[in-house]
């Protein structure tokens, strides 16, 4: 599925659906990096991603290292879970890990 | 038949929006008045040659060539158990899909002229009658009532039962023998 | 590309392969093995595994890779058959065949944890003590009889293999799923700035442990295509320290760095890290090269030409096997598109013939024989050798003689006749209960065969062969053969007869196709519940054929089945009776000569000193005729028997395009379909065989009615 970026909440949390891979992940870091900008603290919503490889993870990494913005990613879906696990890294947000796994 | 095709595409398009009232082809069968529900009907021929099929029971007149399909033409005077159906240059053959899915057929049946379109509401149908009919009780669907008068609404599937008239050929047979 | 089609492809070869190992099996466990077989064996094991990790299908990969090991241990003679392994290889290769039934119904399946364990543990020690006797200089240390064997690879993608379209942490989902254990850490130390980040460059970099049971050829392989955009070290079980030390020295990152990742990844303990860094800064002054020891990168060349030969292999086998995939129902679009052209044809020459043009008439006769070439190759597309159906059963028979305890011998023949791959599968089933049946009814027990003076194994045959535009199948048996008088008795007992009735033989026979009749004195597990016969009686119907059954008391029974060659175009011969046409089949006649007119009410006619049944078409189906001239006699062959059936007019030579007619029409005797003629009307298609079988029975001059009662 294509990736798609939803807005909330004037900007401050942003949804991301469909595919965060090599295929979508430039768009993706221009939304991040935007709202980046603007505010100090963002919100990020993975539940809908349904696709998610190396370059996907590698543009979380990078989105932590923002110097003045916070960013939180929240709901990981299952696809985002998977290689978080395979890869062994830390992000630093609270993992919630679902039975039906 | 072009009047056919686009009432039938108006009862499957918007039946709810009809007032809630099915479609049904009105025609006449020897002195009778009978009607069958629309989204069965797939169109109306001509009576041409139908090609009789040796050791089948009057019921099933032949068969006829519908551009490239083979398709049998059931006579439904026969089939009410009345003898055999007279054909005349008004002759129409009504062509029917019966059953569902896997088992969906096409048959067609002779008919002596094909009346009009009417549209019965479902609470102007009433069940069939217990008696007073000629026709076994299993045929119809029920009686739907249009412009003052009753009119025998037909069970496509049961009166085309592909089933029930394959057997027939093989028991007129053995009680032929036996009798 | 679209992945869905590429992901059939997989499915489609994963089942010929799949094939491919179960006839291997079953030739090993009765005999010997080639290394040649062997070796396919394994490859079509390792193919499945390949093509497996690029769709992600990880529990595939998981399982495929253990049994892949065996048979690699197979190949190499490292481990013998023995009907115990190939029993087990065999529910393997069914395990492998459920994996991917799921993948196609897109169902969760559990893996069978406790095959895959008895695989993965299968003879280790054995294995291992035969290994040490032939190599006796080796010495068997206990940490590789435990099996662990810890590998380390330290992987550094290029900055452009994300734009390439490879993803890194793909590849090491496919390492999971090779070992038994897995650490990964994740090296970021080369991420950028902010700034200058470029979300489509590879910036990870990763350093890999596994406890698994492979090769540095099978690793490497793994990352073949990522070669060229990555930089890639495998370090082997038991290697060095000094092994450890270059790859510390060759990477970018520090030492200390490194030290850590590979400590992280329980590659090395805390005191070898310690010796290592110590040893790595002694010899801070020598090259690389020099340090490099035992494997390393040594094996590459050797690895890369054998990798070479073994794609130029995969190039060569592409060639060879040149055959397109067609979706079925295209090619049935282009049989009714050519059904209707032979059609269009016959009205051309009807037309033409009226003309009275020659020329037209001459363009006319190039024309439909063209189109005839045309329809007989079209037709040849949806035909499939019978040998599909055929090669399911040897693993039938195994299975069912082993249950039963028999032993039982399958010979094949004529696997080549070709049949309409619509009847392929419809065939398939019948001749399944007719193979169970003749195995568990028809072969008796060693111990009785043995007391007849037979041989201890029972044979079963299957053959097949085409007969006049018909293609017939055999199930023979040499067992015990069918009793009339059992079967009389039993059937007058059900009461599917009554007990006055006389039957010929044959008769009898036919008996056990009714519904609910079955002789067997002990309900088995798998037939002799009356189910069986009725099912294939019906099957064949199904598909146009005939069933007839042939037995001798004591020495065997044959189950023939004659089916028609091909649903679709035949060319026909069209005779009158009255007003009605009908059609032969073309295929079935033999001749055609006048019916004398002193023939009066016998029932045979003297065709060259051959006595020839014959029947009256008119009087069989009930058709008046004032025809007054010579009646003309068709002369029909099918099954080795000859009838002749009495006509009005001959009509010559027709193309038919077979129109069912569908299930209201199935109780006529004596017509198989319809088609239409060129004049538009619809002629009836003539069933032969039921016509000879009629005209043999002396059904000569009675009506189909009084057949009919009978059947």
């Amino acid at each position: 599925m294509a990736t798609q970026i939803h807005e909330q909440n004037d900007g401050k949390r942003l949804a991301i659906g469909g595919e965060l891979t090599i295929y979508g992940v430039a768009d993706v870091k221009e939304r991040l990096w935007q709202a980046a900008a603007r505010y100090p603290q963002l919100e990020v919503d993975l539940s809908g991603v349904d696709d998610f490889d190396t370059a996907g993870l590698q543009l979380l990494l990078m989105s932590k290292r923002w110097p003045a913005t916070q960013i939180n990613y929240v709901n990981h879906s299952a696809a985002v879970l998977r290689l978080i696990e395979l890869s062994n890294v830390v992000l630093g947000d609270p993992l919630i890990l679902s039975g039906q796994d | 038949m072009g009047q056919l095709v686009a009432s039938r595409q108006k009862a499957t398009s918007g039946m709810t929006e009809i007032g809630g009232g099915r479609q049904f082809l009105v025609f006449s069968l020897a002195d009778e008045v009978f009607a069958i529900d629309i989204l069965r009907i797939r169109e109306i021929i001509e009576f041409g040659h139908v090609t009789t099929v040796p050791l089948m029971p009057d019921t099933v007149r032949g068969v006829i060539n519908l551009r490239g399909a083979v398709v049998p033409v059931v006579d439904l005077v026969a089939r009410f158990g009345r003898g055999q159906m007279q054909t005349n240059r008004r002759t129409c053959v009504v062509i029917l899909e019966v059953g569902h899915g896997d088992d969906l057929q096409v048959i067609g049946v002779m008919v002596d002229a094909v009346n009009e379109v009417l549209e019965i509401a479902a609470a102007d149908i009433e069940p069939p009658p217990a008696f007073g009919t000629r026709l076994r009780a299993d045929f119809i669907s029920g009686m739907g009532k249009a412009g003052g008068r009753f009119i025998i609404l037909l069970d496509a599937d049961r009166v085309l039962s592909v089933t029930e008239m394959a057997s027939l050929g093989a028991a007129l047979k053995t009680s032929a023998v036996d009798g | 590309m679209d992945l869905s089609q590429a992901l059939n492809t997989f499915i489609d070869e994963s089942h010929e392969l799949l094939s491919q190992m179960e006839s291997i099996l079953l030739s090993a466990e009765s005999g010997d093995c080639s290394d040649d077989e062997l070796n396919a064996l394994f490859r079509c094991a390792h193919t499945i595994k390949g093509s497996a990790g690029l769709f992600g299908l990880d529990e595939l990969v998981r399982f495929t890779h253990v049994v892949e090991n065996l048979l690699d241990r197979l190949r190499a003679h490292t481990l013998e058959f023995s009907p115990e392994l190939v029993s087990l290889l065999l529910a393997s290769k069914d395990q492998i065949a459920a994996l991917i039934g799921a993948v196609v119904a897109k169902e969760q399946f559990a893996l069978d944890e406790e095959l895959l364990a008895i695989l993965g543990n299968y003879d280790t020690s054995r294995s291992m003590a035969q290994c040490a006797s032939e190599t006796s200089q080796v010495t068997v240390e206990p940490s590789i009889a435990s099996g662990t064997e810890h590998w380390h690879l330290s992987l550094r993608f290029g900055p452009d293999v994300l734009r390439n379209g490879m993803d890194p942490l793909a590849f090491i989902r496919y390492l999971g799923n090779l070992s038994r254990h897995m650490h990964v850490e994740t090296l970021c130390d080369h991420l950028p700035a902010i700034a200058e980040y470029d979300p489509e460059t590879c910036y990870l970099g990763f350093e890999v442990s596994l406890e698994a049971e492979t090769s540095k050829a099978e690793l490497e392989s793994v990352f073949e295509f990522v070669l060229d955009d990555a930089h890639i070290v495998i370090l082997p079980p038991d290697s060095k320290i000094e092994d450890y030390v270059s790859l510390i020295q060759e990477l970018p990152e520090g030492k200390q760095r490194l030290g850590e990742l590979l400590l992280a990844c329980g590659s090395i303990t805390p005191s070898e890290l310690e010796s290592a860094l110590s040893l790595q800064r002694k010899n801070e002054g020598l090259r690389l090269g020099e340090i490099l020891v035992g494997e390393g990168h040594v094996q590459s060349p050797v690895v890369d030409a054998a990798l070479a030969k073994q794609k130029r292999g995969e190039e060569r086998r592409q060639l060879e096997s040149r055959s397109v995939k067609v979706p079925s129902d295209r090619l049935d679009a282009l049989i009714d598109q050519v059904g209707e052209l032979v059609i269009s044809c016959a009205a051309t020459q009807v037309q033409a013939r009226r003309a009275v043009n020659p020329e037209l008439l001459e363009a006319a006769a190039n024309l439909l024989r063209l189109v005839e070439e045309v329809r007989d190759t079209a037709l040849r597309l949806r035909m499939s050798p019978i040998g599909e159906v055929f090669g399911r059963f040897p693993r039938v028979v195994r299975d069912v003689a082993k249950e039963l305890g028999k032993e039982i011998e399958l010979q094949i023949t004529g696997a080549d006749a070709e049949l309409d791959k619509a009847m392929i599968e419809k065939i398939s089933d019948p001749l399944m209960h007719l193979v169970r049946n003749a195995i568990d009814h028809g072969i008796e027990s060693p111990e009785r065969r043995l007391a007849s003076g037979k041989d201890l194994r029972g044979t079963v045959c299957l053959n097949a062969y085409h007969e006049s535009g018909s293609i017939v199948i055999e199930v023979t048996d040499d067992g015990a053969g069918l009793d009339p008088a059992h079967i009389l008795r039993k059937a007058v007992q059900r009461g599917v007869v009554t007990a006055d009735v006389s039957l010929s033989d044959a008769e009898i026979f036919r008996l056990i196709l009714e519904p609910g009749f079955s002789t067997a004195e002990t309900v088995t597990n798998l037939s002799g519940r009356g189910v069986g016969m009725d099912v294939v009686r019906s099957g064949v119907e199904t598909l146009r054929g005939n069933l007839d059954i042939l037995s001798e008391l004591g020495c065997g029974t044959t189950m023939r089945i004659c089916l028609p060659l091909t649903l679709a175009i035949i060319d026909g011969f069209q005779i009158g009776i009255g007003a009605s046409a009908f059609i032969f089949p073309l295929d079935a006649v033999v001749e055609c000569i006048d019916l004398p007119a002193d023939i009066g009410h016998s029932e045979y006619l003297n065709l060259r000193g051959e006595v020839l049944p014959f029947m009256r078409l008119g009087q069989l189906f009930g058709i008046s005729s004032n025809h007054k001239a010579r009646h003309n006699v068709v002369v029909v062959r099918f099954g080795g028997k000859s009838a002749g059936i009495v006509v009005d007019q001959l009509h010559g030579e027709c193309q038919a395009v077979i129109k069912p007619l569908g299930p209201l029409f199935s109780g006529v005797a004596g017509i198989s379909g319809s088609t239409i003629l060129g004049s538009g009307e619809v002629a009836l298609i003539l069933d032969v065989p039921q016509l000879v079988q009629l005209a043999a029975a002396g059904a000569g001059g009675r009506s189909a009615a009084a057949y009919m009662a009978h059947h």
